[in-house]
């Protein structure tokens, strides 16, 4: 082929020009550390990142989401363990209280440090959390959710429960209303309450009893009623919700068991003619409540017989109410407690996820540096040899012999 | 007789200094754009007759001829217009490719962001700088799109700015042409006896070849020389020595584009976009109509796309003054624009009916008199309806006043949605993260049942009942009453646990076993700045699928842009360099005949140097003989 000089230069110069291009794309790679450079270098891999980099971002906001999680839990479980503490601490305080040996002076001292004990409770129900909310008021975290009242506490909150994202498809609870952890706590034995009638004359002291037959609870009321003649106390049973005597004339021994309707508790001491207890489906009733009947009942003057039986009916009452409401309180730990493994578990996940979608980025887009490195080197050598070699030919010249 | 000698010698002289002039000729253009290599072409004089025979009367140089081939040429032509067609467009597609992914001005990271934001919201609904970031991230979102508009409506001007300037250079060239036609045709004709004026011919092919790099133009050669130049399917540019002017004129449709014409007197006949293939202006149109305008109006849709579902999600929940949510992000609506040649005297409005359903097209409607054809002008397809408004694709156009027959509209559903994204929300009290409901069950309650948190039906306006309170009433273990203004009271309904129960436009689900007389309210979720229940909703959005009919998120129609894009760049790249090797090759072959070699006219000035001393010996000898026979007569 005839070769023209203008095409010996053009060409030479084209590729120089071609081996720079592409010594310098390697240099950009190398210098960013990415592989693509632009989509168009690999479509498919630049379209997959994009994916895959907003689920890395997403994972990252669910990671945030479980630290704040594991802070809010943190908060509820550690002050749900100094309301328990504190009705520990009660209920010590009302055995002490319940001693036959206190004068009602010893009593009313009591009364007042289980006042003080009240006010110590109402303070960790209104707790605030980091950023200044109350931590038991539902939803409504900026309005304080307890108040003190004569008969407990009124409740201003609401049953909302903030959830957190942590993950893709969970989302965990990381608040509890105030109206679970202290206030619709069945009395009693969570089942049935007994009450001893007002008018009580005896020293009969009801048990909190326990359910011997869920299968035969009916949710009525009912009542026992003491009929005393001479010497001979019996008992009749009566459902009030129906109106049936259930058993009539049962013969009445001190601190043995009376069951009906798959219910069993035992009365102690001496009942008069006509006392009765009810005995109902337990209400419910706040912690605050419990505390402050216990109040009263401690400074209750305790002169005759049947004022000391209303004390110890009083006490035990309270005893089982706050067992009920320390219950409550190991009950919403337990799940608060649940939830915070939960999260550690999701974080362990999270960071597995972290590194893999890291990984996949990776692969991605970064470079491969061992072989980018060994490309700059080849093309460095090419270039230097375009070079080497245009100057050779293009100094060829006849023009140098003439 | 020493004549002859004289004249032969004379002969061989003029030719070999013919044969020198002409090598300076080719050695001084060995760097002229488009030069051929020009060679003498030498033939024997007519010999004379004598009695022995003919007798050789020397040479003379019939022309000068230039090495062309004009298959070559025309090869040459449509490569430069291939290639300066993919050069153009790569150049154009290039800057959108590389924006789309960049790490840090790309669309990803703003929208990661955004919902960044949302999350803090989620995770702290009653702080106000969480609130406050949440705000700078959405104006920041909107800004980022704003940026990714003004790049793309930046390539558009680009586009309409290099359209007008190379329908400049080609109206000059193609005067150029015609004023060498003239002079072609008079030089051949007559100071030329017809041999060809070389020069002149290798100036018009280069000017013919620097018109391809513009525009494709075809060339026809004619009997006296001229050429006549033809654009696009057949319009005359250059007829002789006449040339016709390219003019870049205001799209009568579209205005806002630049289209190439024409000009037949006072008025313009506008080319067809696809008839304009190659060259520069070949590949900005391409470009403007196979990229361009869809990467704008995909970006659009995404901001359409991302807007409406969290304004609808947003207009469900509740703000931190207990009002219900307003709209977050301002949308555009669909652009429409009226073609100037219209008549009739009526408006055309367009509005979005659902985001979901919207494409990436644009669509143009046109009256015929009795009927409306709605036109895809992605894929052509037609849609015909008698009388407006309709639906299309998720745009529902609607008339006011009656359009004249041949009346055209083009409705642009997303063009303007990335520029005029906004997000309207400037009080940070004004975020509605909370839900206008809550539920709760009475403190009396004695069964085990419990009520879920309650949320509010979709789609927006939420139901003007919602927060009147009611109230469920369990009369047994297995129905209940509900009770409250706009529930319409039923009684004894029939209780599933976990089954959603729906009133009011909220729905809620009870689970596990109530006893009779149990109760749960549902009322005004007053000072519930605490709830977050909205926010975790508004942050589902980013993985929600809102986009082409509910197949694809806002970052998974981002991704399939970048890939699309990728790919065209990539396409266009690979074909642009496939012809940028054959034009590379054409020229190679063109060098292979008409370039010059310094080598071979050094050669050449050797061999007519040599024949000249030669031709020059022979007069010498000539004059010589010539004197010995005057010594004979001294």
């Amino acid at each position: 082929m005839r070769v023209s000089t203008n095409l010996i230069h053009d060409r030479g110069i084209d590729r120089i020009v071609e081996q720079q291009s592409s010594l310098l794309d390697t240099q950009q790679r190398l210098a960013t550390g990415r592989r693509m450079l632009t989509p168009a270098d690999d479509a498919v891999a630049a379209s997959r990142a994009v994916v895959t980099a907003q689920s890395k971002a997403i994972n990252v906001e669910h990671g945030a989401n479980q630290v704040t999680a594991r802070e809010s839990l943190g908060l509820v479980d550690a002050t749900l363990a100094s309301v328990g503490d504190l009705l520990q601490n009660i209920r010590t305080l009302i055995v002490q209280a319940g001693g036959g040996a206190l004068t009602d002076a010893d009593r009313r001292s009591i009364a007042d440090e289980v006042s003080v004990r009240f006010d110590e409770l109402l303070g960790l129900a209104n707790t605030r959390d980091g950023a200044g909310g109350y931590l038991f008021a539902g939803y409504a975290e900026t309005i304080q959710p307890f108040s003190a009242t004569a008969t407990g506490a009124m409740y201003s909150g609401d049953d909302g429960q903030r959830e957190l994202q942590v993950g893709t498809t969970r989302t965990l609870p990381v608040t509890e209303p105030g109206s679970v952890v202290f206030e619709r706590i069945r009395t009693g034995n969570g089942t049935f309450a007994t009450l001893p009638a007002p008018a009580n004359a005896g020293t009969g002291v009801a048990s909190v009893g326990s359910v011997v037959d869920p299968m035969q609870l009916t949710g009525d009321t009912y009542q026992i009623v003491f009929r005393v003649v001479g010497m001979t106390t019996t008992y009749d049973v009566v459902d009030t919700t129906t109106s049936t005597t259930l058993s009539a004339g049962n013969t009445y021994t001190s601190g043995a068991g009376i069951s009906f309707a798959g219910m069993q508790l035992a009365i102690t001491g001496a009942p008069a003619n006509s006392d009765a207890f009810d005995v109902g489906p337990s209400p419910n009733q706040s912690v605050f409540a419990t505390i402050k009947s216990a109040i009263a009942v401690l400074t209750r003057a305790s002169s005759t017989p049947a004022d000391r039986a209303r004390l110890d009916q009083g006490v035990a009452t309270a005893l089982a109410n706050i067992d009920q409401a320390h219950e409550r309180v190991l009950t919403v730990r337990t799940a608060v407690g649940a939830r915070l493994r939960e999260a550690d578990s999701l974080g362990e996940l999270q960071q597995a996820l972290e590194l893999h979608y890291a990984k996949r980025l990776s692969e991605l887009q970064d470079l491969d540096y061992a072989k980018a490195a060994s490309d700059l080197v080849r093309q460095q050598q090419a270039l230097d040899a375009a070079r080497e070699s245009f100057q050779r030919v293009t100094r060829l010249s006849l023009f140098d012999f003439l | 007789m020493s004549d002859p000698i004289i004249g032969t010698g004379l002969a061989g002289l003029n030719a070999a200094q013919l044969g020198l002039a002409t090598a300076g000729h080719n050695i001084s253009n060995v760097n002229t754009p488009g030069y051929s290599r020009q060679e003498t072409i030498q033939g024997t004089q007519v010999p004379q007759f004598a009695g022995s025979g003919f007798i050789g009367r020397g040479t003379n140089v019939v022309t000068v001829q230039r090495s062309y081939s004009s298959f070559l040429e025309i090869q040459a032509r449509e490569g430069t217009a291939q290639a300066a067609h993919s050069d153009t467009y790569l150049s154009m597609v290039k800057g959108i490719d590389d924006l789309l992914a960049d790490p840090s001005a790309g669309l990803s990271p703003a929208v990661d962001e955004f919902f960044h934001g949302v999350n803090e919201v989620a995770a702290h609904p009653g702080d106000i700088a969480a609130r406050q970031s949440l705000l700078a991230a959405g104006n920041a979102l909107a800004a980022r799109f704003q940026l990714l508009d003004s790049q793309l409506a930046g390539a558009r001007a680009d586009v309409n700015g290099r359209l007008s300037s190379g329908v400049e250079q080609v109206n000059s060239i193609a005067s150029q042409i015609a004023s060498l036609n003239e002079r072609i045709v008079l030089a051949r004709g007559t100071g030329g006896q017809g041999h060809e004026p070389n020069d002149l011919l290798d100036q018009r092919d280069a000017l013919v070849r620097d018109l391809n790099k513009l525009v494709r133009a075809t060339v026809v050669p004619q009997d006296d020389g001229s050429y006549n130049v033809f654009l696009g399917s057949g319009q005359a540019m250059v007829v002789r020595d006449r040339a016709n002017t390219l003019v870049a004129v205001r799209d009568r449709d579209n205005p806002q584009d630049l289209q190439v014409g024409l000009a037949a007197g006072a008025s313009t006949v506008p080319f067809r976009a696809t008839d304009l293939a190659g060259g520069e202006i070949g590949g900005l149109l391409a470009f403007r109509t196979e990229t361009l305008d869809g990467v704008q109006n995909a970006i659009g849709r995404i901001a359409l796309g991302l807007g409406d579902a969290f304004n609808n999600q947003h207009r469900l929940g509740q703000d931190l003054q207990g009002a219900p949510g307003h709209e977050f992000f301002a949308l555009a609506p669909p652009q429409v624009l009226p073609s100037a040649a219209n008549t009739g005297g009526a408006t055309l409005s367009a509005s979005i009916a659902s985001t979901a359903a919207l494409t990436t097209s644009d669509y143009r409607v046109r009256f015929d008199g009795a009927n409306y054809a709605v036109t895809r002008l992605a894929d052509g397809s037609t849609q015909t309806f008698a009388a407006l408004p309709q639906t299309v694709d998720g745009v529902m156009i609607s008339v006011a006043g009656t359009p004249a027959a041949g009346d055209r509209y083009l409705v642009q559903p997303t063009r303007a949605g990335a520029r005029d994204l906004a997000v309207v929300i400037t009080e940070t009290g004004r975020i509605a993260a909370a839900a206008p409901i809550r539920t709760s069950g009475a403190a009396t309650n004695r069964g085990a049942a419990r009520i879920s948190a309650g949320s509010v039906n979709a789609p927006p306006p939420p139901n003007p009942n919602l927060t009147q309170t009611a109230t469920i009433t369990f009369t047994g273990a297995g129905t209940f009453d509900v009770a409250g203004t706009g529930t319409g009271n039923p009684t004894g309904v029939a209780y599933v646990s976990g089954a959603p129960i729906t009133y009011n436009g909220w729905t809620v689900t009870i689970d596990g076993v109530p006893s009779a007389g149990d109760q749960f309210a549902l009322r005004a979720n007053a000072a519930g700045t605490g709830d977050n229940r909205n926010a975790l909703l508004l942050a589902g959005v980013q993985t929600a699928n809102v986009l082409a009919g509910g197949s694809t998120s806002v970052q998974g129609a981002y991704a399939q842009l970048v890939s699309e894009v990728g790919n065209r760049t990539r396409a266009v790249q690979v074909t642009g360099a496939a012809q940028a090797k054959l034009l590379d090759e054409t020229l190679a072959d063109r060098e292979a005949v008409s370039g010059v070699n310094l080598d071979e006219e050094a050669a050449n000035l050797l061999r007519y140097q040599q024949a000249y001393q030669a031709a020059a010996k022979v007069m010498a000898i000539a004059s010589t003989l010539f004197e010995t026979i005057l010594d004979i007569g001294r």
